[in-house]
């Protein structure tokens, strides 16, 4: 894969979330309708044919934890929100590439789902439920890749809060089907690119029962 | 992986034979002796000419003939020359029994004998290994004075520690075993080596492995999974915890990951996991003699209530069903038990000493489509071993008459085991009895264990495999 291979030769090893999706959706994995806007006209424009609401995102190819650099803005409903909202992120003194535009999702579940390798295994496919229920309970499930969708079934049937998933509190339940299919694709990425040290897929966010990933980061292993 | 010459050789030599008896020297030939091996074995001493009535040679190429096994029991920095030795003799396994090499951070010289024995195409158990025993050929090359009964269960151990302690409690349990070998370093032949073997020796029923850290993961993922569809593998994976990892790297120099990804590795490949150092023996007796269920589905029948709870209340939580039983079969008990029985199951025998309701109870509960297998609580071998032992010890009345009526009590006993035996296999379904296990209670063909927990951990292990087979399927 082209990005993969120039960041390793920019001496880089982190694919950051524009790349990362791209990645993925090159797998036939469902990712976030986005674009890359690099002016405010551009950023309206993209707006516009995403529909809104829309989420814009400060975007370096190199910059991990967005979140602490309040360059993220949400539930964008016309274009004023958009201008101002361009205007706040690049207000801050960070080298950005661009904004991303994305589609904003309303979120029924919060989903993870990643690749981390282990030294003896080799790379291992991890599923849970997001947010807290990984951070602070570890509710996760882990298989060794190459994983096939029984095995996929099992593990996504195997957390804790397997219940969540059926659908609860009025919510529609998630397409295991699809969701499974995801874990077997990752699974493949895992196998056809030894570089790839890690893969995280933070949130993956179900949207009437449909995975979307809406970000993603990937470190590929430092020479 | 043909390990033939090691676990079936025709000839051993031991290097490092001593006539001191406190120096492994001397032990090991002892055990050899002691152990019943029937091949040839030649000590080798530079100094001594006899020992245990055996022929010493000063060096290996002075041996006439073949030697298919040599076992060194020499410090680590003549290993090597000896090695050469061995090579040029074209000797074909090698246990290296000493101590000294990475375990205690020496690389160097670990890395000089692996590089020799791969050149020689030697296969190296070790080094650092109490030894290796193969039932086969009555080999008890070991350091520890055990001597296993033969069966069908093969021991994979990384600690010579856990080694002796399981085949000892083997032995005092009257447990088969078919080969063993302590992989210690694993320098060279390591446990995925020795489980690919395994796997496809005909002795070899179930494969049991004490494991501390896999060098080779995707080999060792990939022997598994070839090898469970075949026959069991129960592992007991210690370092789960920080603490234990730290202890395991220190211990064997092994590479211990997160315990989460090694959970995942077993329910990939199939391997049962024992998750106490006791349910490797409970296990693997269990998988010897016991057909797989087809299902999870639990009859239970109980001489008192208060086990058949207990039980009820274990099977539930390891995932097995108590199932309710049928009309029919309870039409069919209600003919056999007190009308205040409990009529569903576990069926509670509420103590009657009626042996034959027993067997006729016992009988249409196996009978059951809807019961996959079979819990027997105290009902066999429990009862009349109580009595039996209180006339034995009484001081009340005449010694002798009391004396007969406890030796007819143990007849019955083992005769209505012979029968539960018979109904048993009729039915091909897994029956697991908790009573008190005796010395004089010989046939392995019946399964006791001594509480209902281990009873229905060994029962849920049982489906646990049955169900991966299916999958595989």
């Amino acid at each position: 894969m082209n990005i993969i291979e120039k960041t390793i030769k920019k001496g880089e090893s982190i694919i950051s979330e524009y790349g990362a999706k791209k990645i993925l959706s090159s797998y036939n994995i469902l990712v976030v309708k986005e674009k890359l806007a690099k002016s405010q006209k551009e950023a309206i424009m993209w707006a516009k044919e995403i529909g809104y609401p829309v989420v814009l995102k400060g975007f370096s190819s190199t910059l991990v934890h967005k979140s602490e650099y309040g360059i993220i803005k949400l539930n964008l409903k016309n274009a004023n929100e958009v201008k101002s909202a361009w205007n706040e992120i690049n207000s801050k003194k960070i080298n950005l590439e661009g904004v991303l535009v994305q589609k904003q999702i309303k979120a029924d579940i919060e989903l993870i789902v990643g690749i981390k390798r282990d030294l003896t295994f080799g790379p291992c496919i991890i599923f849970g439920l997001g947010g807290i229920f990984t951070e602070a309970l570890g509710d996760i499930s882990i298989r060794v890749a190459p994983l096939d969708k029984i095995e996929a079934n099992e593990m996504i049937k195997e957390i804790k809060g397997y219940k969540v998933l059926k659908g609860w509190r009025g919510k529609k339940e998630v397409n295991i089907n699809l969701l499974s299919d995801i874990l077997v694709k990752v699974s493949k990425i895992s196998e056809n690119f030894p570089q790839i040290q890690e893969l995280d897929i933070n949130p993956l966010l179900v949207q009437d029962g449909v995975p979307v990933v809406v970000d993603a980061l990937i470190i590929l292993e430092k020479k | 992986m043909n390990l033939d010459s090691l676990f079936n050789p025709k000839s051993i030599a031991l290097v490092g034979a001593s006539n001191n008896p406190f120096k492994w020297g001397f032990i090991i030939l002892g055990n050899i002796l002691n152990g019943g091996y029937q091949g040839k074995i030649y000590p080798v001493n530079k100094k001594e000419k006899e020992i245990l009535n055996l022929k010493v040679y000063p060096d290996i190429k002075s041996i006439p003939g073949d030697i298919d096994l040599a076992m060194l029991v020499i410090p680590a920095e003549f290993m090597v020359p000896v090695l050469l030795e061995c090579a040029h003799k074209k000797v074909k396994s090698v246990i290296v029994v000493s101590g000294g090499f990475s375990e205690v951070g020496n690389y160097e010289e670990e890395r000089k004998i692996t590089n020799l024995a791969h050149r020689a195409k030697i296969k190296l158990v070790g080094p650092n290994t109490m030894g290796i025993y193969s039932g086969q050929v009555s080999l008890c090359a070991l350091m520890p004075p055990v001597r296993p009964k033969k069966g069908g269960i093969s021991f994979v151990s990384q600690s010579g520690n856990i080694g002796t302690q399981l085949l000892g409690q083997g032995q005092l349990e009257g447990v088969g075993f078919s080969k063993f070998v302590c992989s210690g370093n694993e320098s060279n032949l390591r446990c995925e080596d020795y489980i690919e073997y395994l796997g496809k020796d005909e002795e070899t029923k179930v494969i049991l492995a004490y494991l501390e850290g896999i060098r080779d993961g995707k080999k060792f993922m990939r022997v598994a999974r070839k090898t469970t569809i075949k026959k069991p593998i129960i592992v007991f994976k210690s370092g789960r915890t920080n603490s234990g990892n730290r202890a395991a790297r220190s211990h064997s120099a092994a590479l211990s990951g997160d315990d989460k990804i090694y959970r995942a590795v077993f329910k990939q490949c199939g391997i049962i996991r024992a998750e106490t150092p006791d349910e490797m023996l409970n296990l693997s007796r269990g998988f010897t003699h016991l057909p797989l269920p087809r299902g999870n589905r639990v009859g239970i029948l109980t001489w008192g209530g208060g086990w058949g709870v207990v039980a009820a209340d274990f099977c539930e939580e390891q995932g097995l069903e108590v199932v309710r039983l049928p009309s029919d079969i309870i039409e069919k008990l209600n003919k056999l038990l007190p009308p205040y029985w409990s009529k569903n199951n576990p069926i509670d025998l509420v103590g009657s000493l009626d042996r034959e309701s027993h067997l006729k109870c016992f009988d249409i509960l196996a009978s059951c489509a809807e019961v996959d297998a079979v819990l027997v609580l105290g009902v066999v071998a429990a009862p009349f071993r109580f009595f039996a032992s209180i006339i034995t010890e009484s001081q009340v009345a005449d010694m002798n008459s009391l004396r007969k009526f406890s030796d007819m009590m143990i007849k019955t006993d083992l005769e209505f085991m012979e029968r539960i035996i018979k109904i048993q296999e009729v039915h091909n379904k897994p029956v697991i009895c908790v009573g008190m296990l005796s010395p004089d209670y010989k046939s392995e063909k019946l399964v006791i264990y001594n509480t209902p927990y281990t009873a229905v951990r060994v029962l849920a292990k049982l489906v646990e495999y049955s169900k991966y087979l299916k999958k595989r399927k």
